[in-house]
């Protein structure tokens, strides 16, 4: 519950601009700041001085010296709060005689907004910069006749370097001020930086016999043109307005400035997300990157075309395809070796030793014709299969295999390789298929290298079953390995899979969340070219 | 609540006054000064009234000042010259008053310092109450009218010299008005814009 107003109060009147007619071209100026004390007439210029009553002539300027960047009458967005540019003033050195202003001058704009107060603009030697009335004074008698370079400390502590001082000639003025201003005005100023950052500053200010403070920042020109909205309070220009707390100021009673805003505020976030998936596609590439840069290498070895088979240090050839004899010290390996072989290969010869039960026998039967003799076995035929040495892999986890064929041209290698646990013979099988070819039906086709992921539950003693086949050019009929073959096993690896999943997922969404920001900005400009073409109800 | 009936003497409007401490109020109808003088409403005999424009207070504005609730009964309109500055009267919800100097949009809130006497004389500094102030501005400030109701007698065209100040850390000002002997003495805090919240803030420009 909320105390009942005193009796003295009362609602906020409706404000209509003051109108000021011109005693110089009749013209009727309106004036929304009641402060105003000078105005210069938008039609004639005639510099007016405005009493509560009446409007004096104080004598006329024609036109800026030089193009001004802002017109009286653009507005800005400063934290939060609209601020109109109320008045333009032009200064130069005032030993600069013979300057009008169109050579080295400083450019005030002044800023004014009724809630919050006045905000100055300076474009000073390629340099912007916005500065506020403070009232500190520095711990010196006189800071205008300080040496460039002296140190001086502000009574808050603060402590700042001169950087120039000098006099000031007013050249031009227009707008309104709450101040009378004459050309030919004498104004002394003492800048300083801090001297920490020099985008920080404070100023001493004389006028008159009166003193004023000012502290001031440097503004980026990105920063500037955030804030600058176009002229009489029409829909903000292509650049973007700043969001703050309060939301963009004066779209709360303009509907189409509202969408207006409301769909660059949507567009701006999407490019900010799509920019934030963006880095964290780049992230994931760079952790899958990582994890493919991991492990230890625990066997490596190049296999050569015509290599045949030799013995290896290991016992217990697994081949089925050889048919060799199994291993009484592993029958296990020798049957999962033989399985995964089944699973990569042609099946090879039955063993007969293995648990067949001999049955009674039974009468012969008449001799069959002979069947004709099979055609020998050539062993390049369904690949060549090669024992390699025991190598140890330390611990479970993921190892990669990789397979390179660096002299690999115009040909294709495939291999099916059997990983085998050599103490209870636990078998992995995977195959990879390499093929490069370079002509000019397909320039630099295809790949020299596979990469091959499997996860070891078992460590210890283990071997590779190797069966590698070929052929050259567009030749179908497997052969022996057109080029020589490294295969390296890499133990302790981390899979980039999931990463370049994530990646991949995240770059989709990228995508599309770029697209609907494209359509979201082209419609806050469409919206916006529609405003603009409106006529402006102000002259 | 003590209210007295007035009628105004130039359009005999009538008027309620509730606060005691008012000694002046503008006729809304007629733009006349009208204030006390031993028990009698006389006007002051020029018209008074200001236009009331865009500014972020206005008279019968309520708000919080620094935590404390306020309605801005009056105001009085000075002039330096070269240009204006208001100083609205605040009256507080706990029976205290006080003023809330705007010049060129900066604000200060201001309470009279009772027996505090100035230095003789041209001055650059003085003390007061404990606090050191540096003299930033002089001149001569002259009525220019005001509206609502006020503590004080501000007669249009009324004129004196002043001299205001502040400490040099910023914080504090003080001024100094030569309008009657001894001087008048105020000193008062400058503010930011959070200090200050009305209850209709209005809108922004058009």
């Amino acid at each position: 519950m909320t105390a009942p107003d005193p009796p003295a109060a009362r609602a906020r009147p409706r404000l209509e601009p003051r109108v000021v007619t011109c005693p110089g071209c009749g013209a009727n100026l309106k004036q929304r700041d009641e402060a105003t004390r000078f105005v210069v007439c938008a039609y004639c210029s005639a510099h007016l001085e405005l009493s509560d009553v009446e409007a004096k002539v104080l004598g006329g300027a024609g036109k800026p010296p030089r193009r001004l960047d802002y017109e009286v009458g653009d507005f800005f967005v400063w934290v939060g709060a609209r601020y109109v540019v109320a008045a333009r003033l032009v200064f130069v050195d005032a030993e600069d005689h013979g300057n009008d202003g169109s050579g080295s001058a400083t450019v005030e704009y002044m800023l004014f907004s009724p809630r919050r107060g006045t905000l100055y603009l300076d474009h000073d030697d390629g340099e912007w910069l916005l500065s506020h009335p403070v009232h500190v004074m520095p711990r010196c008698d006189d800071p205008f006749a300080l040496d460039e370079g002296a140190r001086v400390e502000t009574h808050d502590g603060e402590r700042w370097v001169l950087d120039d001082a000098c006099t000031s000639r007013l050249v031009y003025v227009d707008g309104a001020l709450p101040w009378i201003a004459r050309v030919g005005d004498r104004v002394d100023f003492a800048t300083f930086r801090s001297v920490h950052d020099r985008s920080i500053g404070y100023e001493v200010e004389r006028d008159s016999g009166e003193t004023e403070f000012n502290r001031f920042r440097v503004v980026s020109r990105d920063e500037l043109a955030r804030a600058e909205q176009t002229k009489r309070g029409a829909p903000p220009r292509a650049s973007d307005e700043p969001v703050d707390s309060s939301g963009a100021a004066g779209a709360d009673d303009d509907p189409v400035m509202a969408q207006i805003v409301g769909a660059r505020t949507t567009a701006r976030w999407l490019r900010w997300l799509a920019g934030m998936s963006a880095v964290f596609v780049l992230l994931n590439l760079g952790l899958a990157a990582r994890a493919s840069g991991r492990g230890s290498v625990a066997f490596d070895r190049t296999f050569q075309p015509g290599e045949r088979p030799v013995p290896a240090a290991v016992p217990a050839p697994q081949s089925a395809t050889t048919a060799a004899p199994p291993s009484p010290a592993r029958p296990d390996a020798r049957a999962d070796a033989g399985r995964a072989v089944d699973a990569v290969g042609p099946p090879g010869p039955v063993d007969p030793a293995e648990g067949v039960t001999p049955e009674p026998p039974e009468p012969p039967e008449p001799p069959e014709p002979p069947e004709p003799p099979e055609p020998e076995e050539v062993p390049i035929q369904g690949g060549v299969e090669r024992l390699t040495d025991s190598f140890d892999i330390a611990a479970a986890g993921l190892v990669r295999i990789d397979l390179s064929a660096d002299q690999l041209r115009d040909a294709w290698a495939s291999v099916d390789l059997a990983l085998v646990q050599e103490d209870d013979a636990v078998t992995h099988i995977v195959d990879g298929d390499l093929a490069y070819y370079d002509d000019d039906d397909f320039p630099s086709s295809g790949s020299k290298t596979d990469t091959l992921y499997l996860w070891i539950d078992d460590p210890g003693p283990h071997h590779l079953l190797v069966r590698t086949m070929g052929g050259r050019g567009e030749s179908e009929t497997p052969g022996d390995l057109p080029a020589p073959l490294r295969v390296k096993v890499v133990q302790a690896v981390a899979s980039p899979g999931p990463f370049l999943l994530v990646a991949a997922l995240i770059a989709a969404l990228t995508v599309v969340l770029f697209l609907i920001g494209g359509a979201s900005e082209r419609r806050a400009a469409r919206l916006a070219s529609d405003e603009e073409e409106e006529p402006e109800s102000e002259p | 609540m003590t209210v007295r009936e007035i009628i105004c003497p130039t359009c005999g409007a009538p008027r309620r006054v509730t606060n005691p401490g008012t000694l002046m109020v503008v006729c809304e109808f007629c733009g006349s000064a009208v204030f006390w003088d031993a028990e009698q409403v006389r006007a002051a005999g020029r018209k008074a009234a200001l236009s009331e424009g865009f500014t972020r207070l206005y008279r019968g504005a309520t708000g919080t000042l620094r935590g404390k609730r306020f309605v801005a009964e009056g105001r009085v309109r000075y002039s330096f010259g070269r240009g204006f500055w208001d100083e609205w009267h605040l009256r507080y919800a706990d029976g205290g008053d006080g003023w809330l100097t705007e010049d060129n949009h900066e604000l200060c809130v201001e309470t009279r310092v009772a027996g505090a006497t100035p230095p003789s004389g041209r001055f650059d500094k003085l003390t007061v109450g404990g606090v050191e102030f540096v003299v930033e501005e002089r001149g001569e400030a002259e009525c220019i009218g005001g509206e609502g109701e006020l503590p004080c007698v501000a007669v249009p065209g009324t004129r004196y010299a002043y001299v205001d100040g502040s400490s040099p850390d910023g914080k504090h000002s003080v001024g100094v008005e030569y309008d009657a002997s001894p001087p008048t003495v105020f000193v008062g805090d400058w503010l930011v814009a959070e200090d200050l919240t009305l209850d209709d803030e209005g809108e922004d420009w058009e």
